[in-house]
């Protein structure tokens, strides 16, 4: 026996359904463009039919039972994965580009140049001695080449103290982060304890811990809890980094570093966990990584060539391009006839760097104390200068290289060179990777405004069918109260 | 796969990211004319250029090097060809004057000329480049000469010595003498044997010195010394004791011989510091506060690197080169003889004088060949050095240079793509079902 009001309601849970499916398309459309958004599916099913009817068993219409995001955890983990590799490239390939900035070669005012013009005012020397211009200009151009050093020296020290505060910077974004993260899980949690996904809010997080990833290496996972909830948990080199609703903050340890700090580089920042002592963070890739290999890494063994390399470098320039020379400068006798004394200023023990590189001040001040000669027989006694401009092609010069100046130069550029362009490299290779992965998520998750509008349409139908419907069972209501029993009236 | 809006932005945009970043990396090469602007463009190809760089700066510094020396040698050989006149006339003048049919006026109106001419070669012997005195070695900023003819070189202790030669680099480990030390021109004179005025220039230089020592000269076009049994024999002495030496082999160049003489001399009184036994201007120099004496041994005829025999000294007036300021110079004192001879009426020395006169000329132009075979090795050089110049630029512009042709096209090709990029973007994107939606 059927109801007789049955039908009516079986044609309004279709009007709530669609009601409630236009609501999400509704929502997708607004949020088309939302960062993170996940398109959302009103799932719908008919209600319970209603049994025990001798007729057959007869539908109850339908019932919208769960609004899901359509988004695959599988890709999410993949892309935090590939995105910690792209953006501690990105970063190097970023910083390496400053440092040759820094080098600013091939151009008319590198080292190279200033070289060059140092050696073509010592040949312009050897071939008149004798002459003050020549000699003011041997010091003024071997002042270049210092202050050419000197200001390559600054630069890489600035880039140093840079990097140092970008690191700072990004151990705040990740306790930032964190915290965000770790709020949204207990939002997550509360809201989900109905049975629900808190599809939109599991979106934020998504995008909060998309940029977690960009910063340092992260490992997501979902561990199921009570009542079927997952926890969400969140490590950093194996350490807890979030734990459902409890985190840990990462925080820096300034230190003094030799060769760094003294040259005015600042103390130097080691990322640590808060609250215990000297617990280094194990940081492997990520924007933090690549800042801390740039920043630290000095070329030893498997460490990157970072700035700390190029410092060093330059260091060894200065040091044994001031020992080869004075060495040699004193050997000579200058103008007056006394012996020759150091060319570049050096307060011993090989103390020379490049920013201490500089030409002695007592020749500066007295360009005759220049030792051109190599014994006092006459002003134009080149024999000294001639051994100092020799020196150019001496292959003994610096410790770590076998090579002239030029050389050491050369190698140090290429280097940088290469590295640079492996960076570069890497980055772009490392890019096309995660703009895969993330064009999957796109094609998964984004949402398509043709398909919103076609399931407008189809929910708009769909409705109206059943207002339809309702009309048309009103009529038979209609029909039965009204016209019915009327007869003989 | 689905494809969505965001999706399909995202990829446009990223692609015109890339047909941008091309194109401006096209620019960048247009505008610069270069094929890197950054090391990491091309590591190699910027190690190259720096290199090659470098070495454009450096064959220019020997370019500059190579023209000095030329002017330098100009200079000298201008000076030289004046001496040669002036010994020219002085011949003639001389030649003329030792005609006996000669009055004393007529011979006295002749000196007073040769006086002229004398004096002329004072100036010469002082003559200067760009503010340098070019005879004077390393003492540029003394004169040779001072008003009577006399050496100067500023005077006091300063000595002018044959090794005093300026040098330049007109190549990587090629170096190129600037200057001609004064006395290979003007000699030395002791001003006592009046003889020595007969000798040539380089054979008093040999002798009349005012150190103490011995050299034999070994000055050989060969590179390797060899010395076959029975070898090289000499004997050193000091007037009191003496040592013979013998020496048989081979040996690379003057100072490995020196050395192994060196260690025949091992003891006193002749090894060092009582002798010093160094390479002076391809010359084996003995040195020593006493009296030398070398003596030579049998030396092998047949061996003509050994014919030259060593040559013993034997008073305190000996050394290799140097002239100390108030010596005289030979070639003037032979003028000032001639003029007293000319004013004595002494017609013997006037005709030795014209011998004298004679001799002098054939040293001034053997010096003169020499100069004109620097020069010649300077022209040639600087030729080298344009054509090593014009081939590195040509490398360089190989190496760093944009192909303008190639890159305009490139520019051309990703204007195209862009182009059609934005408009197929364009289409993409602008329409959805919304559009088509009543």
């Amino acid at each position: 026996m059927r109801t007789t009001f049955g039908s009516i309601s079986i044609a309004t849970s279709g009007l709530f359904v669609s009601q409630r499916s236009l609501d999400v398309t509704s929502h997708n459309i607004s949020n088309s463009n939302t960062e993170g958004y996940s398109r959302q599916i009103a799932l719908q099913k008919a209600t319970m039919p209603s049994y025990g009817d001798p007729t057959g068993v007869v539908g109850t219409g339908v019932e919208t039972y769960d609004i899901i995001r359509m988004r695959s955890s599988y890709l999410d983990i993949k892309y935090w994965g590939q995105n910690k590799t792209y953006r501690e490239w990105n970063i190097k390939a970023e910083q390496l580009e400053t440092l040759e900035g820094v080098f600013n070669e091939p151009s008319n005012t590198g080292i190279r140049v200033v070289m060059d013009e140092f050696f073509t005012a010592l040949e312009e020397l050897s071939k008149k001695p004798g002459d003050a211009t020549c000699r003011v200009a041997v010091v003024e151009k071997a002042n270049t080449l210092t202050t050419t050093i000197n200001r390559n020296g600054y630069e890489l020290i600035n880039s140093i103290r840079d990097a140092n505060f970008a690191v700072m910077n990004k151990v705040s974004e990740i306790n930032s982060l964190t915290e965000q993260i770790a709020n949204l899980n207990k939002h997550i949690f509360n809201f989900e304890l109905g049975g629900h996904k808190a599809n939109d809010l599991r979106d934020q997080r998504s995008v909060l811990i998309d940029k977690l990833s960009s910063v340092i290496n992260i490992t997501v996972a979902e561990i199921p809890g009570p009542n079927g909830n997952n926890y969400l948990d969140i490590k950093i080199g194996g350490i807890t980094l979030i734990d459902h609703i409890n985190y840990n903050t990462l925080t820096t340890q300034d230190e003094v570093k030799p060769g760094i700090t003294d040259l005015g580089g600042g103390k130097i920042s080691k990322v640590v966990w808060a609250g215990v002592t000297d617990q280094e963070v194990r940081i492997e890739s990520g924007e933090l990584r690549g800042l801390l290999d740039v920043r630290d890494g000095d070329g030893e063994g498997f460490n990157y060539r970072g700035v700390p390399y190029y410092l060093k470098k330059l260091n060894e320039f200065a040091r044994c391009f001031t020992a080869s020379f004075n060495e040699q400068h004193k050997q000579g006798v200058d103008l007056a006839g006394n012996q020759g004394q150091n060319l570049f200023y050096d307060a011993g023990a090989s103390s020379v760097n490049c920013i201490s590189f500089r030409v002695n001040p007592d020749i500066v001040k007295d360009p005759n104390k220049i030792a051109a000669s190599d014994q006092q027989n006459g002003e134009s006694n080149n024999g000294n200068i001639l051994i100092l401009i020799g020196l150019r092609n001496e292959k003994e010069m610096f410790n770590s290289l076998k090579g002239t100046p030029d050389d050491f130069i050369k190698s140090l550029l290429s280097a940088l060179a290469v590295d640079s362009n492996q960076a570069k490299r890497m980055t772009a290779n490392s890019q096309a990777l995660v703009d895969q992965t993330e064009n999957r998520r796109l094609s998964e998750s984004g949402v398509s405004l043709d398909e919103e509008m076609a399931n407008m349409v189809k929910f708009q139908q769909a409705y109206n069918a059943s207002a339809r419907m309702i009309t048309t069972l009103d009529g038979i209501l209609d029909t039965t109260i009204n016209k019915l029993g009327l007869a003989g009236r | 796969m689905r494809v969505t809006n965001s999706m399909m932005i995202n990829n446009l945009m990223r692609n015109l990211n890339k047909n941008l970043g091309r194109m401006d990396h096209l620019q960048q090469k247009m505008a610069s004319g270069k094929q890197f602007i950054r090391p990491s463009d091309d590591p190699i190809g910027v190690s190259r250029s720096l290199r090659l760089n470098t070495e454009v700066a450096t064959m220019e510094q020997y370019r500059r090097n190579t023209d000095d020396t030329q002017s330098w040698l100009d200079t000298t050989e201008i000076a030289l060809n004046n001496i040669a006149s002036i010994l020219h006339r002085a011949n003639e003048l001389t030649v003329q004057a030792a005609s006996e049919t000669n009055s004393i006026d007529e011979r006295n109106a002749i000196a007073s000329e040769i006086k002229e001419l004398r004096n002329q070669l004072v100036q010469i012997g002082n003559a200067s480049y760009a503010g340098s005195y070019i005879f004077s070695g390393y003492k540029t900023d003394k004169a040779l000469f001072d008003s009577d003819g006399k050496y100067y070189l500023g005077g006091g202790t300063t000595r002018l010595t044959l090794d005093e030669v300026i040098e330049t680099n007109i190549g990587l480990k090629d170096r190129m003498a600037m200057n001609l030390v004064g006395q290979r021109v003007f000699g030395l004179y002791n001003g006592i044997d009046v003889d020595d005025l007969d000798m040539k220039t380089v054979d008093t230089l040999m002798q009349r010195q005012s150190m103490k020592g011995v050299y034999t000269d070994l000055s050989i076009a060969e590179n390797t010394i060899n010395a076959p049994a029975p070898g090289l024999n000499f004997t050193i002495s000091n007037g009191v004791d003496s040592q013979a030496v013998n020496i048989t082999g081979t040996f690379d160049d003057l100072n490995v011989l020196a050395a192994a003489i060196k260690t025949e001399l091992n003891a006193t009184p002749f090894d060092e510091p009582n002798v010093y036994i160094t390479v002076q201007n391809s010359r084996l120099v003995f040195e020593s506060n006493t009296v030398l004496t070398l003596q030579s041994g049998t030396a092998d005829p047949a061996d003509p690197v050994f014919d030259v025999s060593l040559m013993g000294m034997t008073n305190n007036q000996t050394s290799v080169s140097r002239v100390d300021p108030g010596n005289q110079s030979q070639l003037i004192a032979i003028f000032d003889q001639l003029i007293s001879d000319l004013e004595d009426d002494n017609t013997e020395g006037i005709n030795s004088g014209i011998s004298r006169i004679g001799n002098q000329a054939s040293n001034i132009n053997a010096i003169r060949s020499e100069i004109g075979v620097k020069s010649n090795r300077a022209e040639l050089t600087i030729n080298r050095i344009l054509d090593d110049t014009l081939n590195l630029k040509g490398l360089l512009s190989k190496n760093e240079d944009a192909d303008i042709a190639e890159v305009i096209m490139k520019v051309k090709m990703e204007e195209n793509v862009y182009q059609a990029s934005l408009s197929t973007g364009a289409r993409i994107i602008q329409p959805s079902l919304i559009d088509f939606l009543r």
